[in-house]
């Protein structure tokens, strides 16, 4: 193991890695409570779209990737759907759009099998130390707006309504979770790609809500339970000699059956009121 | 009629949305300690009102008044809350605290113990540590009720609050409703969609039916004559155990 992480690729994917695990583990729990998963892919393919565009135009792919995401985002929170279509048809016409637009655009590349492969499946062993610091910036930053203002995030989550009510500007919050959401699926997906970033958004968050009995333990369980499949999957991948991406998607895909399983083992019990 | 001055007056108000009318020249007022009960089938635009009241939305024509800035406890419907969150009881009380904390949102022990009074009031100090989504209908409401009463408000607003419950459930939670207005002086606005929910409980009603509506003091609202002029069939209120009932139909049917 300390030969493992003694390779400065591996300590630079062990960085990247954890730092998308832990921002993206927190976002998570919101993405799975306000039923918004599908949010989370769109978000994933409008960072890869942004990214294609820039390796094609020749400028740098992180800002890209974050700008197109973060309008995305934007978009996403403040704009109501058509009156007769439900918001979750805006978030899927937003991943067929980039989706196609990726593809598209590297198909305009002269390397475009190979940008295709790293946009789509990332490759956390080819990690700078550049980028890790950068993707360690934004989920830094990301995590401190969510622990500063957890209560108001949970507050719009569980009754918008009567947030509104009470003088809370639901909009607000809704567009600075999106953005956040935005801002750690961009930084994240270059580096891991859109398939690790979207299962480190939702698997985890999946497992922690099946076994916590509370939602503060679901915001620790979850960043941890993506953190811990990072690092197995670091190691995993180094043993057996397997794609990191998918091998971490994997073992986390494997945890949500396992929490299901615990979770039914154990139901909650409806509390009857003393006399 | 309570001569106080009114908390709140709507003014010859006409309410709707992108411009269209809902709700047409509705004049009423709600004063301190009042017990106001609004209601209309659904569609009526109960809930229009209701988004006047709380300010979420602007009236078209008229002027809605309120005097004084009252801090409202508002109980939404249940079937609007997420339960899938996994917030205990006492942590939805808390955010009724949410307008009276910082920007982070932070309560602190003066907050936690205007919870735990309003939780008492509530009749669920013993569910405290329980999680929202494993409580009973009824008890979910009178959780609900607490997290209102935990902004300590002049105002308390209840959205259908019995909707959906057994017989023995509605009439515990509009047996707390009116505690909390007669025994605590709370200024209760409560819509539903049915009459005999706020009968021995409202001092003034509002009673939406199509395009009319009527209001005034709940001995006046309730004339057999006007009832059976609004609802288009005889309707009348009896008494019985001491206890106001309502009475479709019969003496010319």
């Amino acid at each position: 193991m300390t030969e493992m992480f003694g390779l400065e690729f591996m300590r630079l994917a062990a960085v990247a890695g954890l730092a998308a695990a832990l921002s993206l583990g927190v976002l998570g729990v919101y993405v799975v409570l306000k039923r918004v998963v599908f949010v989370g892919l769109a978000l994933a393919n409008l960072a890869t779209f942004g990214a294609a565009t820039a390796l094609v135009l020749r400028l740098p792919a992180e800002p890209a990737a974050l700008a197109v995401t973060l309008a995305g985002a934007a978009v996403l929170a403040l704009v109501a759907a058509p009156r007769r279509l439900p918001a979750e048809a805006v978030v899927g016409w937003t991943f067929a759009a980039a989706t196609a637009g990726t593809v598209l655009v590297l198909a305009s590349s002269a390397s475009a099998d190979t940008d295709a492969m790293r946009l789509l499946f990332g490759n956390v062993l080819a990690v700078t130390r550049a980028e890790a610091l950068l993707l360690a910036a934004v989920s830094a930053v990301v995590l401190a707006v969510h622990v500063l203002f957890a209560r108001r995030f949970v507050l719009v989550v569980f009754d918008p309504e009567t947030a509104r009510a009470v003088g809370i500007d639901t909009t607000l919050w809704t567009l600075l979770l999106y953005l956040t959401i935005g801002a750690a699926t961009a930084a994240a997906v270059h580096e891991t790609g859109a398939l690790l970033a979207f299962a480190l958004l939702v698997l985890p968050a999946m497992a922690a809500l099946l076994v916590a009995g509370r939602l503060r333990s679901a915001f620790l369980a979850a960043p941890a339970l993506a953190a811990a499949a990072v690092l197995a999957g670091l190691v995993l991948s180094f043993l057996l000699d397997l794609p990191t991406g998918p091998l971490t998607v994997a073992l986390l895909a494997a945890v949500v059956p396992a929490a299901a399983l615990r979770a039914q083992a154990r139901p909650g019990r409806r509390p009857r009121l003393r006399p | 009629m309570n001569h106080e001055r009114p908390l709140l007056v709507f003014h010859d108000v006409t309410l709707g949305y992108g411009g269209v009318p809902v709700l047409r020249h509705l004049s009423f007022h709600v004063c301190a300690g009042e017990f106001l009960g609004i209601v209309g089938p659904n569609g009526s635009g109960k809930t229009t009102i209701l988004r006047a009241i709380l300010g979420l939305i602007r009236p078209l024509a008229g002027r809605v008044q309120a005097t004084g800035l009252p801090v409202v406890g508002y109980v939404p419907q249940r079937e609007h809350i997420d339960s899938v969150v996994p917030v205990t009881a006492m942590e939805v009380v808390l955010m009724g605290r949410a307008p009276r904390l910082g920007p982070f949102g932070r309560p602190d022990r003066h907050d936690r113990e205007a919870a735990q009074r309003a939780l008492v009031q509530a009749g669920v100090a013993g569910l405290a540590d329980h999680l929202f989504r494993d409580l009973s209908g009824g008890q979910q409401q009178r959780v609900l009720i607490a997290r209102a009463l935990a902004a300590e408000p002049d105002l308390l607003v209840l959205d259908e609050p019995t909707n959906g419950m057994d017989l023995a459930s509605e009439h515990a939670i509009v047996e707390l409703v009116r505690t909390l207005n007669r025994d605590k002086g709370l200024t209760v606005i409560l819509v539903t969609h049915l009459l005999p929910i706020v009968l021995n409980a409202a001092t003034t009603i509002l009673l939406l039916e199509g395009d009319r509506h009527l209001y005034g003091e709940a001995e006046e609202v309730l004339d057999e004559g006007k009832l059976r002029e609004l609802y288009q069939v005889p309707v009348r209120v009896a008494e019985v155990g001491g206890r106001r009932t309502l009475v479709v139909g019969g003496r010319d049917d």
